[in-house]
């Protein structure tokens, strides 16, 4: 095996090919198909179920607490399915681009098809839209107590990128029956991302999706550090990310004030 | 649809409503595809529980390949022109003598074109005599001169 990574997307299917005689186009089909029965499971799973009931009574509990209401109004929890596209990109962030042991598989062993769809973490998604950056904190906790109170297995993170985008992550793990490629099926444990995001950093990633899209399927970054090309795209899409989070800040700190009264 | 199709859908266990949703593709393909359909394939396996669940359907005519992907609850169909000789194939296949398939029969059967177009096929119990026969019958067959 060459000691040079594979420098573009196009390069690591044919790396995929030729070190793990996987053929990337031959395994849309088989990836489709089982993506599709896990969103069709799990909406059909008692624990989808539950988590969407539970989300109205989280609603109320954060309006009794605050007197304003959590979510964007009766809005519907829908799953969502990586694209295959986006799905290869992030096996070849994980296998070459951030594999620091390289040429060496790294942690945890290549990401390939006889485990892909229990190794990475978002294959299965939902966003859920809050109207004030507490919410985010709030359901993060609450759906966790609904976790530990489920005996779910469950993990967060809050993410705060460089890139200015900000969202709490809730992963939830899952145990689905899945076809396997040729016949039979096997059992494996998928892990479902709950995003919890705010309804100002939602639109902007809106406005932005395209942009954001078109530079992840940039695998070398340019030379010249983002901050200080003003007249680049990324430059005004990060700062707008870390903007609207400062303003979400400032909101909170309004109402907390009006809350607490004239001082 | 023809009456050999119906018997198919029978024999490997389709319901009514699964029949009546491969008819009104089947129909849909029909109006799309400029020749006859002469082959009909759904693709199945069986879970842990032992139910069995179905995939794709597939429909074949002498130049064209037509799949409705998951059939059961989305739309997702394409339609491919089929050179020959398919550049490729694979077969793999479990308790199976490819003469009379068993309750534990399996058959697995992935082709694909100089476009590098691809197909994957796979059925169980008695539905591996019907791909058996798809494969001899359309894709292994000599093209015609």
């Amino acid at each position: 095996m060459s000691d040079k990574k594979p420098p573009t997307l196009i390069e690591y299917k044919t790396w995929l090919a030729n070190e793990h005689m996987c053929e990337v186009e031959r395994t849309r089909p088989y990836y489709e198909s089982v993506t599709s029965k896990v969103q069709r499971d799990l909406e059909n799973s008692e624990l989808w179920q539950r988590l969407t009931r539970e989300l109205k009574e989280f609603d109320d509990q954060y309006l009794v607490q605050t007197g304003f209401p959590l979510q964007m109004a009766d809005q519907a929890c829908e799953i969502l399915i990586k694209p295959f596209e986006s799905f290869i990109l992030k096996t070849y962030k994980k296998n070459i681009l951030q594999n620091k042991r390289w040429p060496k598989e790294p942690e945890g062993g290549w990401i390939l098809p006889d485990n892909w769809f229990s190794r990475i973490n978002d294959i299965i998604r939902t966003l859920i839209v809050v109207k004030y950056l507490d919410g985010v904190q709030f359901l993060v906790d609450k759906l966790e107590r609904f976790c530990v109170e489920k005996n779910i297995v469950s993990r967060n993170y809050f993410e705060a990128r460089e890139d200015g985008y900000y969202a709490g992550h809730l992963y939830v793990r899952h145990t689905l029956e899945i076809p396997k490629m040729t016949w039979d099926t096997e059992l494996i444990e998928v892990s479902i991302e709950i995003q919890i995001t705010t309804q100002l950093q939602e639109t902007i990633r809106r406005l932005l999706h395209k942009y954001y899209e078109q530079r992840r399927g940039r695998a070398v970054r340019d030379a010249t550090a983002w901050q200080w090309d003003y007249k680049s795209d990324e430059f005004a899409a990060n700062y707008l990310g870390h903007i609207l989070h400062y303003v979400e800040g400032m909101i909170m700190e309004i109402r907390e004030k009006q809350k607490r009264g004239p001082t | 649809m023809r009456e050999e199709f119906k018997r198919y859908l029978d024999s490997v266990g389709l319901s009514l409503t699964l029949r009546e949703r491969t008819a009104a593709l089947y129909e849909l393909f029909h109006e799309l595809c400029p020749e006859e359909i002469k082959w009909i394939f759904v693709t199945d396996y069986i879970t842990q529980e032992g139910t069995r669940d179905f995939e794709s359907l597939w429909f074949f005519s002498e130049m064209y390949v037509m799949e409705a992907k998951q059939f059961t609850h989305t739309d997702n169909l394409d339609m491919l022109l089929l050179e020959r000789p398919i550049s490729y194939w694979s077969l793999q296949k479990q308790n199976y003598d490819f003469k009379q398939a068993t309750d534990k029969s399996r058959l697995f059967f992935n082709f694909r074109t100089s476009f590098q177009a691809t197909g994957a096929l796979k059925g169980s119990k008695e539905n591996c005599d019907f791909l058996r026969d798809l494969i001899k019958d359309y894709f292994a067959r000599k093209p015609k001169k």
